[in-house]
């Protein structure tokens, strides 16, 4: 990238709510069903019906709005947006204009170690369009109306960010709020999180917008990525080629990493906003707003925040952690019990834990893993009561059932052996049946002790504790 | 007022035939007059929202939706279960 250029995007991001049913009608709101199986007069576009909005969806959409930090308009309305196209039953969606149901928040993000503030302008809700489906054989497309009326929030930024990292960033971290405030299922390859992506670029230093291109078809957060880098790229090329950029919308190849003109600013929609008449204005008491707010969670960045500065974790590892609501709460859960140190807790969840969660497509509350015994058995090797390899037995045990590991390491013999008496003898015994090793370690070849130190494991199979066992490996070829 | 009537004609996706244009110009004219020439007691400067007469929520429950094949009986061509439409592009 041309350092001479700053990049300068904005994101509209639509996520579809998880509601039981669509946001003007009854009809249930599902993914993949037979189509044109959930539609009615109503989310069909028929004349004489009208719609009736679910309080759900404003819900919802109100705990997005406390989640970005928007001011929360609690008398608001409809508005029609007007356009002609086969996936629109009624030639308008249902939106909101001028008075949408949150306004002027920010979402702080993680940027490698740094946190940006992304300006909110707006998030307001609306309904979904249908599917149309593109069939060469029949000569024409088929409509599928089972989305139409699947409420959306759309969330506005502020051009706000200035690389392809911090959108990502803040992609993802939308992404995880969303599953976080369970509002949606957030899931890209279903469509039901989709962004448009509008870039400019200007000289270092310019406090003046260039012209902004927007860009259509981004299906997901890692093609926002590479299409914002292609798009400021091109636009800089034409730039420093004395060229101007022109007002326009390009669509998204993700396949060729290209994008081409879709239309230009003369053919710009007008959409032609105005108030549905068929829908009255709404309020949402302040009493209801403030009950909504006090039921947000902890949020991810603010959780990765305070693994790393409570529990001094790592940023990749706190945030790996607060990325999934579930592992979050098991980890939280596990060091609240004040018997291990967060760091290990941490090292089990990331490590063996992950691996198994992977191996077996499930989430941690899926194990029949408890905190309670998570927490007992790190304390166990801590206490040095058992050796790593034994957790990680015990772990395999405590994964599957319900069992205090004290008795899992009782039943199966795990306990490290740290008494004095026995593990001279077993050192005397290996240094006996090793004399070319204690020759070599007394010539300098102070390395070889590893060997003498797994001979001696060996013997007290694995029971022994490999710290006591080094240091008495040492002090007895030294005496001799 | 100048009525720029090719361009209601696109965003209505309507064709207007060049001899027909300045008829539709006159006809759109005199609508538009009849409008402003509403009372003005109505007070449109605001918002347009009504804090007095809001409308009542419903609850996010589930009611059967409508049979496929009567739905698609209002619809001139079908297939496979959706609308067959003109292939669109965009
Ligand atoms: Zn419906």
């Amino acid at each position: 990238m041309n350092s001479n250029y700053e990049i300068v995007v904005g994101l509209e991001v639509h996520a579809e709510l998880s509601t039981e049913t669509k946001i003007f009608c009854g009809c249930k709101n599902e993914f993949g069903a037979e189509v044109n199986t959930n539609v009615c007069p109503v989310c069909m576009g028929l004349p004489g019906t009208l719609p009736v909005l679910n309080e759900q969806v404003v819900e919802y959409a109100i705990k997005m709005g406390h989640a970005m930090n928007c001011t929360i308009n609690g008398t608001t309305k409809h508005d029609r947006k007007n356009y002609f196209y086969p996936d629109l039953p009624k030639s308008y969606q249902i939106s909101q204009f001028d008075i949408p149901l949150c306004e002027n928040g920010y979402l702080d993000v993680l940027v490698g170690d740094e946190v940006k503030r992304i300006g909110v302008t707006r998030i307001h809700i609306e309904e979904d369009a249908g599917k149309l489906i593109h069939d060469d054989s029949l000569g024409g497309s088929l409509a599928d109306y089972n989305r139409c009326g699947v409420p959306l929030i759309e969330i506005v930024s502020e051009p706000d960010i200035r690389s392809a990292d911090e959108a990502k960033a803040y992609l993802d971290t939308i992404h995880t709020t969303l599953l976080y405030l369970g509002i949606s299922d957030a899931k890209m390859q279903e469509g039901s999180v989709r962004c448009d992506v509008n870039v400019s670029v200007r000289p270092v230093g310019s406090t003046e917008f260039g012209t902004r291109v927007e860009m259509k078809n981004v299906n997901s957060f890692s093609a926002a990525h590479r299409a914002i880098n292609y798009e400021a790229a091109r636009q800089i090329k034409v730039l420093e080629n004395g060229g101007e950029i022109v007002q326009e919308t390009r669509r998204w190849d993700d396949v060729k990493g290209v994008n081409v003109l879709l239309r230009s600013k003369e053919d710009a929609q007008d959409y032609r906003y105005f108030p549905d008449p068929d829908l009255l204005t709404f309020t949402v008491s302040d009493e209801k707003i403030a009950e909504i707010k006090a039921s947000i969670p902890e949020l991810p960045v603010a959780k990765t925040m305070r693994y790393m500065s409570e529990h001094g974790l790592s940023r990749a590892d706190s945030e790996l952690l607060a990325l999934n609501k579930n592992t979050a709460a098991f980890f939280e859960a596990v060091v609240a019990t004040g018997k291990c140190e967060p760091k290990s807790v941490s090292n089990w969840i990331l490590g063996d834990i992950y691996k198994v969660l992977n191996e077996r497509k499930c989430e941690i509350t899926d194990l029949a893993l408890t905190p309670a015994n998570l927490a007992e058995m790190i304390s166990l090797i801590e206490k040095k009561t058992i050796s790593n390899a034994a957790g990680k037995t015990v772990l395999e045990i405590i994964l599957n059932e319900d069992k205090d590991p004290n008795e899992i390491v009782k039943e199966k013999g795990l306990a490290q052996v740290s008494d004095t008496g026995a593990l001279n003898a077993i050192v005397e015994k290996v240094l006996a049946n090793n004399e070319k090793a204690v020759a070599d370690f007394k010539n300098g070849k102070t390395n070889v002790v590893g060997f003498l130190v797994g001979q001696c494991m060996k013997e007290s199979r694995g029971k022994g504790n490999p710290a006591m066992l080094k240091d008495m490996v040492v002090a007895a070829i030294e005496k001799m | 007022m100048e009525i720029d009537i090719m361009r209601l004609a696109k965003l209505a996706k309507l064709s207007i035939p060049e001899d027909k244009v300045e008829e539709f110009r006159s006809k759109m004219e005199s609508i538009i007059q009849m409008v402003e020439n509403l009372p003005d007691d109505l007070d449109t400067t605001g918002s347009l929202v009504d804090p007095d007469d809001t409308m009542e929520l419903r609850k996010d429950e589930v009611q059967p939706s409508f049979p496929r094949n009567e739905m698609l009986r209002n619809a001139p061509y079908t297939a496979a279960g959706c609308i067959l439409i003109p292939k669109v592009v965009d």
